[in-house]
């Protein structure tokens, strides 16, 4: 009888990786979770006490933590449609061959490469009253509309959102060209012969061939926005006051001020509310996808 | 004999690779000592050129290395902390002296340094000792003192004066708001708000007796903030010059260097800061005429001022692989002819006896001599309250800008909304009396 062979590589080849995951991602997941049911603070770290539920019953009485939550979610769906919209519009302008596209696709990729610290940096100087915008807006003749952009809630949260938007389209606009590059040719001509039009293509043969795309630009694109924190931290630190606070940047003011278990609290908060929209959202657009 | 392209590449890659052993065999032979290396963190704006000017001679001259880390200075106190804690602070440590002595519990964490022999020549000792001993190396006896630093030129151009009582000062604002000058400058850096209320609070409390007394009731729990209503005034103060409109409107996003940019362009008047900003400013605008006054208020009819007896300081881990270094380069950095360096481009009060501090500026000799030596001097708020150094740069500090702002807290608002932070700080850390 002949033995039946599996076609895998055996799964001791696994081991390291396993190994290095598990103790760069599962047991600080662990720890960050126990440590969040403590009063661990940074005056007592060897001594933290078990306290149930206390830490999470105080950040979500806490109106700083509750706009925190807000201004996440805020920035996550609006990114997510602006990265996903411009992400496409890019994509589908520049899949067709016309001379420079290679060089427009790296110009738009290039943000994304770039450290948020560096991008904060640059476009706080851009955003300030004698920066760079209102400079330009002067030349223009709408001095009017000049304004210290990162001073007021409005105007500073539009700021980071739009500045994260704009990193991030470049890269949502590769996976958009992969995905329309697998599109097959033979479905376009179908339709043309059946005498679809442009528009009818785009939205009846290209845009439900999309969905896996769709489906890898949302979820990555909501897991980043959730997880923000470099980008408003250099550019607002969570101000005027705490009004652009995000989930991110308020764990970090309690490790800030030694209260380690009430930071490892909001940060399990953070992580759960990352993975239930992101696997809900993936869930959903996974049902959406149509096999080539 | 064959040469193949493989065996060119791998005696140029042996080449290239043995380099820096060669370098570095070569250096040690120039100094003629055995290479050593030590570890220390530093704050991100106190890596002076001074200290790295040090640092390069002594690894030129002693063939001592120093591993230096720069860490910026909002994350700093907390690194430390946590390095300590953990068992992996680095070899020297800069920090505030003598608020590091609060931080760590010296006799657990830090070397005594009662025994070397620089400490005889400290000016100020009772600013680096604990329980008798000394922790800590200074750079300075004292950083100086906290007053309105402003340009001499605008002043001059608007026909305005030193402001001695606080109607002159209100009619100074006046003149140059209408000479459409800003007159007063503020960062959006938080820790600079901040600097009214320190120097205010011990101002209005009139003695650093009174200001000790306070902090230690308020830190051990006997009396809460809301008990010294007096320490709303400076508050009040501060909140006033923005309803008159004598602050920057920029305020929020301006920051420290744009205010030295505008202090010495002429766009501005004044900033309220410290004699180690003066520096700064004379540092980024040498042609420029800069000067300082006390600034005078209605809540202190005594004219303090309000100092710093604090100075950057490197104490020593407990933890320290090579201690015979780490002693033996403090030792180096005591001379008065290593000492004198850290104060390149930066004149200030020498820590030890028979080192060079450079020249003064006249306004900051002229205040040394009325108010230092005429015994008017108080303490920060800070030095007094230092326990709670890690919880009010992410609460009362954004409360000093909050509250201008958005209009929406009181002097009062301020203090109760801080009185609850502090309470549930203390108790979280299980201070005593809480």
């Amino acid at each position: 009888m002949i033995k039946k062979e599996s076609g895998f590589y055996p799964l001791v080849l696994v081991v390291p990786a396993l190994f290095v995951f598990t103790l760069f991602t599962i047991v600080p997941v662990l720890m960050s979770l126990t440590y969040s049911f403590t009063d661990w603070n940074i005056m007592r770290m060897d001594e933290p006490e078990f306290r149930g539920l206390l830490n999470y019953q105080r950040i979500f009485a806490d109106p700083i933590f509750i706009r925190s939550m807000m201004n996440t979610l805020l920035f996550a769906f609006s990114t997510t449609a602006l990265k996903t919209l411009f992400g496409l519009g890019l994509a589908v302008l520049l899949i067709k061959k016309v001379p420079g596209n290679g060089l427009f696709r790296t110009l738009f990729y290039l943000p994304c490469v770039l450290s948020a610290t560096v991008i904060g940096v640059l476009f706080k100087a851009i955003l300030t009253e004698t920066g760079l915008l209102n400079n330009g807006l002067q030349l223009l003749g709408l001095g009017f509309l000049g304004r210290d952009w990162l001073s007021s809630y409005g105007t500073a949260m539009l700021s980071v959102i739009y500045i994260e938007s704009w990193m991030w389209s470049g890269f949502n606009m590769m996976i958009f060209i992969a995905g329309l590059q697998a599109i097959p040719s033979d479905y376009m001509e179908v339709a043309l012969i059946e005498g679809a039009g442009r528009i009818k293509r785009f939205f009846h043969v290209t845009l439900p061939l999309l969905i896996p795309a769709f489906t890898v630009v949302v979820t990555l694109s909501m897991a980043g926005g959730l997880r923000v924190f470099e980008l408003v931290y250099v550019l607002t630190n969570g101000g005027p006051g705490f009004d652009t606070q995000v989930m991110n940047t308020y764990s970090f003011r309690a490790f800030s001020q030694g209260l380690l278990g009430e930071s490892a609290a909001a940060s399990i908060v953070l992580a759960a509310v990352v993975v239930t929209i992101s696997f809900m959202l993936n869930r959903y657009l996974k049902s959406r996808e149509v096999e080539l | 004999m064959k040469i193949t392209m493989k065996s060119i590449v791998a005696v140029v890659l042996l080449v290239v690779l043995s380099v820096p052993v060669f370098a570095s065999g070569q250096s040690e032979g120039e100094a003629g000592k055995k290479a050593r290396e030590i570890s220390a963190m530093v704050m991100q704006t106190r890596n002076y050129e001074g200290l790295q000017d040090m640092m390069t001679r002594m690894k030129e001259e002693e063939n001592i290395a120093v591993d230096l880390q720069v860490v910026p200075d909002d994350q700093y106190l907390n690194l430390i902390k946590i390095k300590a804690n953990s068992g992996e602070a680095t070899d020297l440590m800069d920090y505030n002296a003598p608020h590091i002595l609060d931080i760590f519990e010296p006799e657990k964490y830090l070397v005594d340094l009662t025994d070397q022999e620089w400490t005889k020549r400290l000016i100020n000792k009772e600013m680096v000792s604990k329980n008798g001993k000394i922790y800590a190396y200074p750079f300075l006896s004292t950083s100086g003192y906290q007053a309105m630093i402003y340009n001499m030129d605008v002043f001059e151009a608007n026909g305005v004066e030193v402001p001695t009582t606080p109607e002159e000062f209100e009619a100074v604002c006046e003149k140059l708001k209408a000479g459409g000058v800003t007159p007063i400058l503020l960062a959006s850096d938080a820790w600079v708000p901040q600097i009214w209320m320190t120097s205010g609070y011990s101002r209005v409390l009139g003695s650093d007796a009174a200001a000790e007394d306070f902090a230690e009731k308020l830190l051990s729990n006997k009396a809460k903030l809301t008990d010294y209503p007096e320490l709303e005034a400076p508050l009040d103060h501060y909140l006033s010059m923005f309803e008159k409109g004598y602050m920057n409107d920029d305020y929020l996003t301006l920051n420290i260097d744009g205010v030295y940019g505008k202090l010495g362009k002429g766009e501005g008047a004044m900033f309220f800061g410290s004699l180690g900003l003066a520096n700064s400013i004379e540092l980024a605008f040498p042609e420029g005429n800069f000067g300082m006054f006390n600034m005078p208020t209605s809540y202190d009819s005594k004219d303090l001022i309000s100092g710093g007896p604090f100075s950057p300081s490197f104490v020593v881990s407990k933890d320290a692989d090579d201690l015979e270094t780490v002693l033996e380069v403090l030792n180096i950095w005591a001379r008065p002819d290593y000492a004198s360096m850290y104060f390149k481009g930066r004149p200030g009060f020498p820590a030890l006896d028979g080192v060079n501090g450079g020249d003064l500026p006249p306004y900051a000799l002229d205040i040394y001599n009325k108010y230092v030596k005429g015994g008017k001097v108080v303490k920060e708020m800070n030095i007094n309250l230092n326990a709670l150094s890690s919880l009010n740069p992410s609460t009362l500090w954004v409360y000093y800008q909050e509250a201008p702002s958005k209009g929406n807290m009181t002097a009062n608002d301020i203090l109760v909304r801080w009185q609850n932070d502090i309470e549930k700080f203390m108790t979280e850390q299980k201070a005593p009396g809480w």
